[in-house]
């Protein structure tokens, strides 16, 4: 694109077009091969766990229980149901306790100095290894309370792992919400609540979803919290409520500490296994983010 | 949005199975990840047995201190142990009014591995193996013809179990007679097969850890023959089993809570332990006692016998001798 | 916050004669402040949990036997001339109660046996007030946990120098961000603003997947395939190395980067870029000089919650980057070099909690309570640097608001 000057002083300026769109498509080379290193690595990784995996990713993998005199029969039974279950646990209290905790913040807070004090102190929350949660669900929930090491002490404290997590994104898509919405519902005469339930909210329901699916990962990815519980656990039963439990990342940690080569393969197993419950929860969750984005946004 | 909801109620309500509600007869027991694989083969053949139809074992893994720790706060029955309980865990026992009956179990026999293209040191005296490793070796002992000036002139690397593990305690026990230490600048493991790729993958690599680690990978390593003062001794279960590879065949041990033992799917657990002498023992990579410890512990066990005969005893000292 | 035109409390205001619904509001603000404050209980939590036992590490009875037995020691070495320099030496040799320690010192003074040291030292225990005591072990286990430099807890010879631990997980850290901040960025730029719809939804969950597995396969993976490659380039480079596990936790945090700042960079109105395309900016220049300072807050916000996934990460590099705390060396340019060396193996506070939880030290012992101090000492460092963080992020956001 020619750009004529307009007056004579302006042949100083020299768009230099050729050159900017050069370093454009350079700059977008670079962000795409950004893209796809991290993609790269995904897909190395999964061959490596596929291959060693698919061959043992029979019937028995999922409907089996664990066993060690048996590895080559043994499967993901228990440990998967105790993920689930935790899973799902973590997510129904820490949602509506996160987001919750955003709107306020967002909403609700006057810019005062107990603000500040909150804001920090979630931040920092945010930053807390989650090995030190595990001490304090173990302290708390599992002593304390009287729990002890059972699935809804266990789904506790992840939900205390996530909480930071969830509230961070709930805050930055809450704050993303236009100021006309906001204003064109109080214009119309509604209340704080009603323009926050009905139109801040589901604005702002996709980034709370991303959050949300970014925190499930993590809850269901991370087995440091749940080692300190007492998570480890071989049983040979459905966990229950109230009964313990083990949770996939757990049973794959110790499986592959195991000298057996079936050991091995077995744990490769249980990684796709993983990886397919969470793929099913992330298909769930970007589903329903799909759908408010469609509604609430175009 | 309705149906939503309502679909996510109906799952979380039925997470709420009649499993959480059920009360089956349970055993739980914790401790050591060493001594966890026995315990679980020998739960999953226990649970398949007729003495154990409707109970429920679960063996979980918090290390052997962790679990004593459990132990004595009265949360397990059961204790799994790498090593005898020591004298500050009986204390806090006592004080919680736990007694506990001692059950020897299994042996493990601990290997010092080394690669397969290692032809030089195939057998080594257990005072060879302490100039190595003992806490005055650290950066002295830094070469191979150091050890024995016939052997070749490559730099030493070594490999062994992490210092929090009871394979590391005993190994120490052993290599600083009680008083010293091992040197600090080794490459520790918590995980085993780690080593066995360290050692497989250096010519000049030395390592050591549990005989099922070597089991296994036979085909990438050379087990080296200590020599006790009596020859030569390659570690095989035969050996550690008789005795004659010493002083690294250390005791794997239960502590069971007395009052625990009232309850009957706990005593059948128990005593089903003690009569599989060893066998699932050996399917995961350890080695059985010999039989007459075996034929010691079980009157034991059930008249109730309490207190810790092992803790004071010296390792390489013959089982036999200390339980009678 | 820009301030509404129509307020909420003239909103409020016009509900003045609805009381239902006014007190349906209160109750829900209120439900919304509980929510807020619940975080300060779980801080509240976090922090007992581990002063509880922490505070009982630093008033250790061994630490003040060991501040007993540099006194006996300094009584002794004075009383038979010793001074200065060397005075200090054997001071810095009592360190503990075992047999060899008290050899080493009586050597080192004349006239004097292992067993007159120990009758010394005897007696002051018993002489010694237990408030005196107290502050003896809280001054040594400070001064050892502050100023030593190497961390051997779980040997005999006990040290309980913090840095090494420290440095260890901020290298670590480092090496990862320096991999997920920029592939991070990128991923965000290339999905939001470069790929096609459909690209976008392909790659977008893609991506998110990255931060679901579990990360002790990530560790798995460093070590069988990373390492190998590292030590093909460096053949010195040793099985367990920072390097390794800092790439792969890199990799792990991009998902968390990248979300939230794609997030971000959606939310900056349309309208300020098209006022930068109408005024002839390149798509590059519009990218970089309009929507990354507009989205600033949204991606400084996931680059800190990626720092603090680092930081607390666990499993990874405990599998990874190993149990060997870095050992120094005995000059000040081998220390820097040891401690900026990502080709070495090297222990960090997360992966010492792990290794002491799992593993055999009694509960109760010194090196138990250890786990503990070093969990406090991680806690108040992520304050530190979430503090520090929200300072500068508070400075950034001004400028652009």
């Amino acid at each position: 694109m020619a750009v004529t000057p307009i007056a004579s002083g302006a042949s100083r300026f020299n768009p230099q077009l050729s050159k900017r769109h050069q370093a454009g498509r350079i700059f977008e080379t670079v962000c795409f091969l950004g893209t796809i290193a991290a993609l790269i690595v995904l897909v190395l990784l999964m061959y490596r766990v596929f291959s060693e995996g698919i061959p043992r990713l029979d019937r028995n993998a999922f409907l089996a229980y664990p066993s060690q005199l048996n590895p080559k029969e043994a499967g993901f039974r228990a440990s998967l149901i105790g993920s689930i279950m935790v899973l799902v646990l973590t997510v129904v209290m820490a949602l509506p306790v996160g987001v919750g905790a955003a709107i306020y913040l967002e909403e609700y807070a006057p810019q005062n100095r107990f603000t500040r004090l909150l804001e920090l102190n979630i931040a920092n929350l945010a930053g807390v290894p989650s090995v030190v949660y595990g001490m304090l669900g173990l302290g708390l929930f599992v002593r304390l309370f009287g729990l002890g090491p059972v699935v809804l002490a266990g789904a506790m404290t992840m939900a205390l792992v996530i909480l930071p997590v969830i509230i961070v994104a709930a805050r930055e898509s809450i704050r993303a919400v236009p100021q006309s919405f906001r204003q064109a519902s109080y214009g119309l005469g509604a209340t704080r609540w009603q323009t926050i339930s009905n139109h801040v909210l589901p604005y702002a329901v996709p980034g709370i979803l991303t959050g949300t699916i970014i925190a499930m990962s993590r809850a269901i990815g991370d087995a440091a919290p749940l080692l300190v519980v007492g998570g480890l656990v071989f049983i040979q039963a459905d966990p229950g409520l109230f009964s313990r439990f083990t949770v996939l990342p757990l049973q794959i940690f110790f499986s592959i500490g195991q000298p057996q080569a079936a050991f091995q393969e077995l744990a490769a197993a249980g990684i796709i296994i993983l990886l397919i419950v969470l793929l099913f929860l992330n298909a769930a969750a970007i589903y329903i983010r799909n759908r408010f984005e469609h509604r609430y946004r175009s | 949005m309705k149906t939503l909801t309502t679909v996510c109620l109906a799952a979380v309500l039925s997470l709420l199975s009649p499993a959480a509600w059920a009360q089956a007869k349970k055993v739980v027991v914790d401790g050591s990840s060493t001594v966890a694989p026995i315990s679980i083969a020998v739960a999953e053949g226990f649970q398949k047995s007729p003495a154990g139809q409707g109970i429920q074992v679960s063996v979980a893994i918090s290390g052997t201190g962790g679990g004593f720790k459990k132990f004595c706060a009265g949360e397990t029955d059961i204790s799994d142990a790498s090593r005898p309980i020591r004298d500050s865990e009986i204390e806090v026992c006592k004080k919680n009014g736990i007694n506990f009956v001692e059950i020897p179990v299994a042996y493990d026999g601990l290997t010092l591995v080394t690669n397969k293209a290692n032809d030089w040191a195939k057998c080594l005296t257990v005072d060879q193996v302490k100039k190595v490793w003992g806490e005055d070796a650290e950066g002295v002992i830094t070469n191979w013809n150091q050890i024995d000036p016939k052997f070749p002139n490559l730099p030493l690397t070594l490999f062994g179990a992490g210092t929090d593990s009871g394979t590391f305690d005993y190994f120490k026990e052993v290599v600083g007679d009680g008083k010293k230490d091992v040197r600090a600048d080794y490459t520790p493991s918590e995980d085993d097969n780690v080593i066995v790729t360290g050692v497989a993958g250096s010519r000049s690599a030395l390592g050591f850890f549990g005989l099922a680690y070597y089991e296994e990978n036979m085909d990438k390593l050379n087990a080296v023959a200590i020599d006790n003062g009596s020859g030569c001794v390659v570690p095989s279960p035969e050996t550690v089993q008789n005795g004659t590879y010493a002083p690294f065949s250390r005791p794997l041990f239960i502590y069971v809570r007395s009052t625990s033992i009232a309850r009957p799917e706990v005593k059948a657990f128990v005593e089903y332990y003690i009569q599989d002498k060893g066998a699932a023992a050996r399917k995961v990579g350890y080695i059985g006692l010999p039989e007459s410890v075996y034929a010691a512990a079980l009157p034991r066990f059930r008249n109730i016998v309490t207190g810790s005969v092992f803790k004071d005893i010296k390792p390489g000292t013959p089982i036999g001798e200390a339980f009678k | 916050m820009q301030k509404l035109t129509l307020t909420p409390q003239s909103v409020t205001e016009a509900l003045r004669g609805q009381p239902d619904l006014q007190r349906r509001e209160t109750i829900i603000q209120m439900v919304m402040l509980a929510c807020a404050i619940f975080c300060i209980f779980v801080t509240a939590g976090i922090v007992f949990i581990l002063s509880e036992v922490g505070v009982q590490f630093f008033t250790d009875e061994y630490f003040a036997n060991s501040g007993l037995l540099q006194r006996a020691t300094q009584n002794l070495a004075t009383q038979a001339g010793l001074s200065g320099s060397e005075l200090n030496d054997i001071i810095r040799l009592a360190v503990d109660e075992r047999p060899v320690t008290f050899s080493s010192i009586a050597e080192r003074i004349p006239n004097v046996t292992p067993e007159i040291l120990r009758e010394a030292y005897e007696n002051l225990k018993q002489t010694t007030s237990t408030g005196e005591k107290l502050w003896l072990a809280f001054t040594n286990s400070v001064q050892r946990f502050f100023l030593d430099n190497r961390w051997t807890p779980l040997f005999a010879s006990k040290r309980f120098g913090i840095w090494p631990l420290v440095n260890g997980t901020m290298l670590v850290s480092a090496v990862s961000m320096a991999v997920a901040i920029p592939c991070g960025l990128l991923t965000a730029i290339y999905l939001s603003l470069y790929a096609s719809p459909r690209l976008f939804s392909l790659l977008r969950p893609l991506v998110e997947v990255l931060a679901g597995i579990p990360t002790v396969v990530y560790g798995y993976f460093a070590l069988l395939y990373i390492s190998p490659i590292i030590q093909s380039i460096y053949p010195d480079a040793p099985i367990f190395n920072v390097l390794s596990a800092g790439l792969m936790m890199g990799v792990m945090i991009i998902p968390t980067v990248s979300s939230i700042s794609i997030d971000a960079i959606n939310a900056v109105p349309r309208s300020l870029l098209d006022g930068a395309y109408a005024l002839g900016a390149t798509k590059m220049e519009v990218i970089l000089r309009v929507v990354f300072p507009a989205a600033t807050s949204g991606i400084v916000a996931s680059i800190i919650l990626g720092i603090s996934r680092a930081v607390g990460e666990t499993m990874l590099v405990t599998v990874a980057a190993g149990q060997q705390p870095v050992s120094y060396g005995d000059t000040f340019w081998s220390a820097i070099q040891a401690a900026i060396n990502p080709l070495q193996s090297m222990a960090t506070m997360t992966a010492f909690i792990a290794q002491v939880a799992l593993g055999d030290a009694p509960a109760g012992s010194i090196q138990y309570k250890t786990l503990y101090a070093v969990g406090l000492s991680l806690f108040l460092m992520t304050m530190a640097m979430n503090l520090l963080s929200q300072y500068v992020s508070t400075r950034f956001r001004e400028v652009y608001e």
